[in-house]
């Protein structure tokens, strides 16, 4: 059997390196804030990232030793690798202009 | 100097990594107050946190109360908003993967009929609440039969937010089902092939039985025809035996009583004619009985009571066995002329075979009627015989035993044999009386 593959979270195209958005999502399992961190998240980057990022959801309950090496300390909690400077955001994510502006992505 | 520049700008840099790491945790802490995270990371320890939403605590509860079975939200643009372990479980994936996809991405729908996708999405508009059976193609390309109940979900304005699915494989009881169809759809099949197999054994069965039944038919006309025309060239042959030899052997017979008279007187030995005399008087006699046995003129003319009557008599005197006739309620019109006959034959037979077998010294016929029957009871004193001698009988030898059963069923009637050895024999005849009218 074939398993279909998911479609983005590892959506890098024709893009330069400088525009590369490497994202790491870091949820407790299906709780509340943390599957609307998730939902949130990916519709962000599919709105205005398409194209141009790499998203990791990491569920801690599940991976507990990649929150310890990220030093995260609550989850959710979306970590911005790239671009530099790296940013932390904490909470659901459901105030999508203050990820916006976090993420310095201007909305035209 | 430079040292104390390079000391300062590492101090500077240390101290806004250092700050800004406060800002983080600072950060934290008020996200933690604020209600804002689920889980706490100390090390690689998972603390979750219960959230002071109301709302997500019913949500939770919801789910919690149905956590065996799968749990799929969804937004209002389909994007998946929880899922369950039990979900996470039929479908094969992980929460993380698949939160904040399209629902098209976990699954494929697969509808009954195209009508039904869009009876659901109506029912949901208009009663809030949906509940059917489709199919989801998973992922990895299995199907599975499902059957959903799917309600929508309110946001606290009460503006509906996504919708919430319980799903349930019931792919063994569609299984079951079909394969229960299928054996109810085998047995019918095979009712019907018995069916039609029954039918045509019967209807060969029933053309068996017809054909049979135009054998027995055509048999007994033959039979019919054989007797008559034996009935009938037997009295041609006692009419002329009668008429023409008995005629002349009775001539004969005057005659030498006539040679007798004339030589009364002439002194002549007398023995020679008198031995011709007694031998032609005798040869008298028998041509005469051998004209009656083979056909009494008295059947035909006085019926079969007389018939029998001079036939026991003669039959008696002939075989010195002491014969006993008795009537009891017949008439000549209990019986066709055809039975008639029939009967003589197989009394004629009776005692014939009573003279032959039985070493009896009496003998006793009863003829009698009802209403609807006609009886002749012939029976002996004789050896009789025991069971296996009568089936060997009835088996090859006796063809005067099997005629007098055809001639009973030419009749529709019976003919019975009851006897032991050392005890006689006794053979009972049946036929149907002929009605007779009560003012005839």
């Amino acid at each position: 059997m074939t398993v279909k593959p998911w479609p983005d979270d590892n959506d890098i195209g024709a893009s330069s390196l400088d525009e590369r958005y490497v994202l790491r999502l870091y949820v407790a399992g299906t709780t509340p804030r943390s599957a609307s961190a998730v939902v949130n998240v990916r519709k962000v980057c599919e709105e205005h990232l398409a194209g141009k990022y790499d998203l990791e959801v990491i569920d801690v309950l599940r991976n507990p030793e990649k929150a310890a090496e990220g030093q995260v300390l609550a989850a959710p909690t979306l970590v911005k690798h790239l671009p530099l400077p790296m940013k932390r955001f904490i909470g659901d994510m459901s105030r999508t202009d203050r990820l916006l502006a976090g993420l310095g992505i201007r909305v035209t | 100097m430079n040292a104390n520049v390079d000391d300062l700008n590492t101090l500077q840099n240390e101290n806004a990594l250092l700050r800004a790491r406060v800002e983080e945790a600072e950060e934290t802490l008020r996200a933690i107050r604020g209600g804002e995270v689920d889980a706490l990371l100390i090390g690689d320890q998972v603390y979750t946190l219960e959230s002071a939403d109301a709302a997500s605590n019913r949500f939770r509860g919801e789910v919690l109360a149905q956590i065996n079975e799968v749990v799929i939200a969804i937004d209002n643009e389909e994007r998946v908003t929880y899922l369950n372990p039990a979900a996470e479980q039929q479908y094969q994936v992980a929460a993380s993967e698949v939160l904040g996809h399209k629902l098209d991405e976990l699954y494929e729908h697969q509808w009954p009929e195209p009508s039904s996708e869009y009876a659901a999405r109506d029912s949901i508009r208009q009663q809030g609440s949906w509940r059917g059976e489709n199919i989801h193609i998973k992922r990895n390309g299995e199907s599975i039969h499902v059957e959903s109940t799917v309600t929508e979900l309110r946001d606290r304005s009460g503006e509906v937010s996504g919708l919430l699915a319980v799903i349930r494989d019931i792919s063994e009881r569609k299984a079951a089902e079909d394969a229960l169809r299928q054996a109810h759809d085998n047995l019918e099949t095979r009712v019907v092939e018995r069916t039609i197999e029954l039918s045509d054994a019967n209807i060969a069965l029933l053309n068996e039985m017809s054909e049979r039944a135009a054998a027995e038919k055509q048999r007994a006309e033959l039979l019919q025809k054989v007797v008559t025309s034996q009935e009938d060239e037997r009295r041609r042959i006692a009419r002329d035996i009668h008429d023409q030899l008995g005629q002349r052997v009775t001539g004969i017979r005057l005659q030498i009583a006539s040679i007798c008279d004339l030589l009364a007187h002439e002194d002549l030995p007398s023995e020679p004619l008198d031995n011709l005399m007694k031998t032609a008087e005798q040869l008298d006699t028998d041509v005469s009985f051998l004209a009656w046995e083979l056909r009494p003129a008295s059947l035909d003319d006085l019926g079969l009571v007389q018939a029998v009557t001079e036939f026991t008599n003669e039959w008696s005197h002939h075989y010195k066995i002491e014969a006993e006739f008795i009537t009891r309620g017949f008439i000549r019109e209990k019986l066709t002329t055809g039975a008639e006959t029939h009967f003589y034959r197989i009394m004629q037979e009776a005692l014939n075979n009573v003279a032959k077998h039985a070493n009896a010294d009496q003998v006793n016929i009863l003829l009698e009627a009802n209403s609807e029957q006609v009886t002749m009871i012939i029976e002996d004193n004789g050896v009789g015989f025991d069971r296996d001698a009568q089936k060997m009988l009835k088996d090859k030898k006796s063809l005067g035993l099997l005629g007098m059963k055809e001639r009973a069923i030419l009749i529709g009637g019976s003919v019975e044999i009851e006897s032991t050895p050392g005890s006689g024999t006794t053979i009972y005849v049946r036929a149907p009386a002929v009605a007779i009218s009560s003012h005839a």
